[in-house]
């Protein structure tokens, strides 16, 4: 129960997930007081939509992070949950890791001048955003059980001829 | 095995990681010239301005202790490829069964008079580095030789000193022989912009400019005579003229090189057990199909994890590099300029945009995304560079690239 799972066909794009990701890092963590916050506190996942497809796009916590071996002053890092982390003293702004990511997930924070990342809300079992998601579009699971499910659900598609 | 490393940076290190990874039992030793540990080299201007301290730039977990790798101080001035063993200035020698040359690259010296002596100083290393922050602590007025990122970055840290900790020459000058600043590292409508920022910072930028003479009194330095005629009042000159691979320490070793060490798409030199990564590198260049030396953090990176990961036996293809792939922020304005920055017609579609937000540039070939520039509005840069970086084809999702708001959804369904 490690890694956050997308379900774009799940995905209604009702953004309850960004809201709850922005108050999650806020000063108060609750909506109204991070409604009034200024600057207003930033979301880390993003719902996009393109051809039909909606769904949130996130930090995948790469294993082989671009944005670490880009990051020049010693900012990112993989922590021992292999979440891929801030060292937020440390950031200077140089936009490196903004470059590399292939996502497109890292932002910046213009009042205080560092890089905005997912910290796979770390210090909770159950990150923000999946809490939020009534669709279940986001799921918490463990890899190995994800891909049994998907190949489950190729076999019984092939065999029964049922559509997913 | 014993696996030697020259060059204890970023190269170096990652090298010495794959071999560990590679290698459980491997007896690896890293020679490194700085005293300091492992530091991260571009931010040293920070050291200049006051912002960071020593501690601040060094790794802050050292990658090489915790993985029982040895690292010895020294120099290395010549490497016997048939004995196998390196000689360092210190007298020593250090035998090995695969070395890594990782020596990146050193200042270049132009020929000025009066250069030779006291408060003329390079900037490559941290040493470097901290001399000219003390210099700077006295110093009223300084003429940085070579507008590139460096000097743009160091000119600015001078600045930056000034203002926050009201110390450091007040009057700073960039001069840069080429006609625009930051040649080669973003195009020529983004230079435009950040060149105002920075001279709005208040560094004086002269282009098509060069030193023609350091003026000493006895041996001070008190002015910088230029090509123009003029003489601007220094007392601290900086050189940041760029840089060549640092290989003189193999000129009877019989490795092959050119302006820098050549190597195949395995990291490997002429010499059977002896590879190179990092700046020190002459490397194809992907988009150019070129042969040049890179000069960048995160390609000195790569080379080294492939090339540490075939010393230790693997196979780890390394075709070349892109020679421009480079983020900053620059006097406030953040950028981003990736592969072809600057094309002239022909099979190229240049697209351009600029607005109250900064401006923005795509450079097509055919249904490859080959150059993109961003300055101001960093959004979703990492997607496009991502489709030059990896090489992948545009197809369905044309329109959303080439008007600049495509997502990584977009590619979903390209």
């Amino acid at each position: 129960m490690n890694q956050i799972f997308v379900k774009p066909e799940k995905c209604m794009g009702c953004r309850s997930c960004e809201i709850a990701c922005a108050i999650q890092h806020s000063k108060d963590k609750s909506l109204f007081p991070a409604i009034s916050q200024s600057p207003a506190p930033m979301k880390r996942l993003f719902v996009e939509a393109a051809g039909g497809t909606r769904m949130p796009v996130l930090c995948r916590h790469c294993e082989d992070a671009p944005c670490i071996s880009a990051c020049i002053s010693g900012c990112l890092y993989q922590d021992e949950k292999k979440f891929v982390r801030r060292k937020k003293e440390r950031c200077i702004g140089c936009w490196s890791c903004v470059m590399a990511c292939p996502f497109g997930v890292i932002s910046r924070d213009r009042e205080k001048h560092i890089a905005v990342k997912c910290d796979r809300c770390h210090k909770q079992d159950v990150p923000a955003c999946v809490n939020a998601c009534p669709t279940h579009a986001l799921v918490l699971a463990d890899a190995g059980v994800m891909s049994e499910e998907q190949r489950r659900k190729v076999v019984f598609t092939e065999a029964t001829g049922a559509s997913r | 095995m014993r696996y030697g490393i020259i060059g204890g940076s970023i190269a170096g290190i990652s090298a010495a990681k794959a071999i560990r990874e590679n290698d459980s039992s491997a007896d690896i030793t890293v020679i490194s010239g700085e005293k300091a540990g492992p530091y991260y080299r571009p931010i040293i201007p920070y050291l200049i301005s006051g912002q960071k301290s020593e501690f601040d730039i060094l790794y802050p977990e050292d990658p090489l202790r915790g993985r029982d790798i040895a690292s010895v101080l020294g120099t290395a001035i010549s490497v016997d490829a048939k004995k196998k063993e390196v000689l360092l200035a210190s007298g020593a020698r250090m035998s090995f069964d695969v070395l890594l040359l990782a020596t990146g690259s050193v200042p270049l010296k132009p020929t000025i008079p009066g250069l030779e002596g006291t408060d003329v100083y390079p900037l490559r290393n941290m040493a470097q580095a901290i001399r000219i922050s003390n210099a700077a602590k006295t110093s009223r007025s300084a003429v940085i030789i070579g507008g590139g990122l460096v000097g743009i970055k160091a000119a600015l840290a001078l600045r930056e000193r000034n203002r926050s900790m009201g110390e450091g020459p007040r009057e700073v000058t960039v001069i840069e022989a080429l006609p625009e600043i930051l040649s080669g590292r973003i195009d020529q409508r983004g230079v435009k912009i950040i060149r105002a920022a920075v001279e709005q910072e208040g560094v004086s930028v002269l282009t098509n400019t060069r030193a023609s003479e350091i003026v000493r009194a006895q041996s001070a330095v008190t002015g910088v005579k230029l090509s123009t005629g003029k003489t601007l009042k220094a007392d601290l000159v900086v050189v940041a003229a760029g840089v060549r691979p640092n290989i003189t320490y193999l000129r009877h070793s019989g490795i092959k090189t050119n302006r820098g060490i050549l190597v195949n798409e395995s990291l490997r030199t002429n010499v059977a057990g002896i590879y190179a990564a990092g700046d020190v590198v002459e490397g194809r260049e992907l988009l150019s199909n070129k042969n040049t030396v890179s000069g960048l953090w995160s390609n000195a990176l790569e080379m080294g994890r492939a090339a540490g990961a075939n010393m230790a036996g693997g196979n780890v293809n390394y075709p070349g590099f892109l020679s421009v792939m480079n983020a900053s922020e620059i006097a406030g304005i953040p950028f981003v300029s990736a592969g072809l920055i600057e094309a002239d017609g022909g099979k190229y579609k240049t697209i351009s945009h600029e607005d109250g937000e900064g401006y923005w540039k795509l450079v097509l070939d055919g249904a490859f995304l080959v150059g993109a520039v961003f300055v101001g509005d960093l959004n979703n840069a990492g997607v496009y560079t991502n489709l030059i970086k990896n090489h992948i084809p545009i197809t369905r999702v044309r329109d959303k690239i080439e008007r600049r708001i495509a997502a990584y959804v977009d590619l979903m369904n390209n």
